[in-house]
């Protein structure tokens, strides 16, 4: 049995002990550093017991980064056995990692420049688990090799077992290229965004008010003096305040608009079988590729102004792992009404059945989910007004009550799921109305969560999680969501019976 | 509501299902970690000792706090029997599921199609007692890992080849 077959637990080698150590060394450095500057700034202490108190910091520092490093080390073993990678480390906790092969979907290397001096590289692996444990292996370039082979030979295995992954890329027909006009783009940008506009302008006002309920007496008073002496000059008309309040607006909106522009420019779309590619950007050209396997939710949302436009803002959702999730690879289509050809591409044909396998909707636990924040805020506002004895502006949570109590309905009147033929929706929102396409093998794991109140009301979250999206469903009926439940599994394991 | 028929009749459904329970032991384990959080906590408002001066508020001051804990700490320690006995896992042909929770129960159904890892781990306390527990890591945003604590190695490692013979046999 040659060593380098990785048949039994080992250790890495040696050398990767200094890697380990300096990454030891860098890890403690903070905490030494800390110590080390207080004991030269205090001011109670001669130079030699300084001298000596850094040199005692400085003993310590590298014997529990040698040490660390020999635990870490000494400890961590790996191998293959029956097309797995196994890790065996921890001292206390100790964990055992299995890791099938097939599984490992990118081997990412680190050669820095010990690791180069030193022969070596990092060898860090991806599975599909955005939560998978950074675990590095220290390799020298043979068992590098060997176990890159290793993990080529478990592909190569694979495709064997399943070779209609390669027909199906192959057999696609023409590539069609969709162009979104500017116009479009700008015509979303400003529907999803006139809110933040808002927001930001009351912002605005809130500063100025602050800032002018925070000036002395002295300035309120020469400041109505002035006003007084220049009443005739100075009486601005309301609709002058109006107009300030909307070219404030305006500027806002132009500079969420230009974000957006800069961002999504000229976009153009090569809706291919197998794959999507998007090109966007004004100055700078961005494209992205999407596989048509790891789009993984398409989340299409409509507000009121959308709807009256014929527009919609759609998101392509991609299957993260740990790597991507730092990236963010979503992709956004500001105004356009073509949710309907994503959806073909993707789900296909059956997209557009209207037949429902089985549906729930929401109950009003989401409602008061839905407005609970607003609910608290407006207590405690309320409370507080009052104990200032602040009465008249009590008529703010006054007014924003029935907003609140409308977005609770609202949630509850969109909320729900249904389950059709190779995809289910979710739908949500408040406002905005908002549904989210996923198809059955996309999901991960499926959870029903109950809560106190559900003896009484016999209602329970759903929730599911795919790759790169997670959805719960609130407050739907017991039998309905266990049901749910039981059809989203069965579709999962066959889905050529949805 | 519309439902159209299909057919479950082979299906064991998960609400049906009987559920293997943890480990009794688990349940000295449960103590055990509860027992030492709350020691941590109640260890904190003692350092008021060496920082207030005023002996009377201080001591007020510790005193309400340790009561408090210890009340918290007993109120805990009464659930875990309770807690311990709706913990279980229940394996069918093709997913694993996971029930936990006595305030808020949750029921988490893992496919074995989607999981990508699996790790058997002990830490100091369970090993004081022989225990393990089952790490089973799927690609999910969130849910991403389910844990299975208080089983014996001889379980544990058995969860763990299944899930692993499994993940090859049903990968898609």
């Amino acid at each position: 049995m040659k060593a380098s077959d990785f048949s039994v637990p080992r250790r890495m080698s040696g050398s990767a002990f200094v890697i380990i150590l300096i990454k030891s060394l860098r890890d403690y450095a903070g905490l030494f550093l800390t110590l080390a500057i207080f004991c030269i700034l205090d001011s109670d202490r001669t130079l030699t017991g300084k001298v000596e108190i850094f040199a005692v910091l400085s003993a310590a520092y590298l014997t529990l980064s040698a040490a660390a490093a020999a635990v870490n080390w000494y400890f961590k073993k790996y191998y293959v056995d029956g097309g797995n990678l196994i890790f065996i480390h921890g001292v206390l906790a100790k964990k055992t990692t299995s890791i099938p092969l097939g599984r490992i979907q990118s081997m990412r290397t680190r050669r820095g420049f010990i690791y180069r001096v030193l022969e070596l590289r990092g060898v860090l692996f991806d599975t599909l688990a955005s939560k998978s444990a950074e675990i590095e292996l220290v390799l020298d370039d043979n068992d590098w090799k060997a176990l890159l082979s290793r993990v080529e030979m478990q592909e190569q295995e694979a495709d064997e077992k399943n070779p209609e992954t390669e027909e199906t890329e192959k057999a696609d027909g023409g590539a069609v290229r969709m162009s979104f006009g500017n116009l479009n783009l700008i015509k979303g940008a400003f529907c999803q965004n006139h809110l933040q506009g808002m927001a930001v302008l009351f912002a605005a006002f809130a500063a100025v008010y602050n800032t002018v309920s925070t000036v002395d007496d002295h300035a309120v008073a020469r400041f109505i003096e002035y006003v007084d002496t220049h009443a005739g000059a100075l009486s601005f008309r309301p609709s002058a305040y109006v107009a300030v309040a909307a070219a404030l607006y305006l500027v806002v909106m132009l500079l969420w608009i230009g974000k957006v522009f800069l961002r999504y420019a000229g976009m153009e779309v090569i809706m291919d079988r197998g794959m999507l590619t998007f090109e966007s950007g004004l100055i700078a050209r961005n494209s992205s590729r999407f596989s048509h396997d790891k789009v993984c939710t398409v989340y299409v949302k409509r507000n009121f102004l959308e709807k009256r436009l014929h527009g919609s803002t759609i998101v392509l959702r991609q299957a993260l792992n740990a790597t991507d999730e730092q990236r963010g690879a979503n992709m956004k289509i500001y105004g356009s009404d073509t949710a309907p050809r994503f959806l073909e591409w993707w789900i296909g044909k059956d997209y557009g059945c209207p037949e429902n396998i089985i549906s729930a909707q929401s109950g009003a636990g989401l409602a008061v989910h839905a407005a609970r924040t607003d609910m608290l805020v407006l207590f405690s506002a309320t409370i507080i007004l009052c104990c200032l004895g602040l009465y008249t502006w009590t008529a703010i949570p006054a007014i924003w009550l029935p907003i609140s109590i409308a977005k609770g309905a609202m949630a509850v009147r969109r909320g729900g799921i249904t389950l059709k033929e190779g995809h289910m929706e979710i739908s949500s929102g408040k406002f905005a109305d908002i549904r989210n396409y996923i198809k059955y093998d996309n999901i991960e794991v499926v959870r029903l969560k109950s809560t106190p109140f559900t003896r009484f009301s016999h209602r329970v979250n759903l929730t599911l999680s795919t790759n790169g999206s997670t959805f719960t469903v609130r407050s739907l009926k017991e039998r309905e969501a266990r049901e749910i439940h039981e059809m989203l599994l069965f579709f999962l394991y066959k889905p050529e019976t949805a | 509501m519309t439902n159209r028929q299909w057919c479950p009749e082979n299906i064991d459904r998960v609400e049906n299902l009987t559920y293997v329970p943890l480990e009794r032991r688990y349940l000295k384990v449960q103590f055990v970690k509860t027992a030492m959080a709350y020691i941590g906590l109640m260890l904190l408002p003692v350092f008021l000792l060496f920082i207030t001066e005023d002996p009377a508020g201080r001591n007020a001051i510790i005193i309400c706090a340790e009561s408090v804990l210890l009340a918290a700490a007993a109120v805990n320690m009464l659930f875990l029997p309770k807690a311990y006995a709706y913990k279980g896992f229940a394996i069918r042909e093709h997913d694993i599921t996971y029930r936990s929770g006595i305030i808020f129960p949750k029921t988490v159904t893992i496919p074995f199609c989607k999981v990508q890892q699996v790790s058997v781990r002990q830490t100091p306390v369970t090993r004081m007692f022989g225990l393990y527990a089952v790490d089973i890591v799927n690609g999910a945003q969130f849910l991403a890992e389910t844990t299975i604590p208080g089983l014996t190695k001889e379980k544990a490692d058995g969860i763990k080849a299944l899930l692993i013979e499994r993940i090859d046999n049903e990968s898609k």
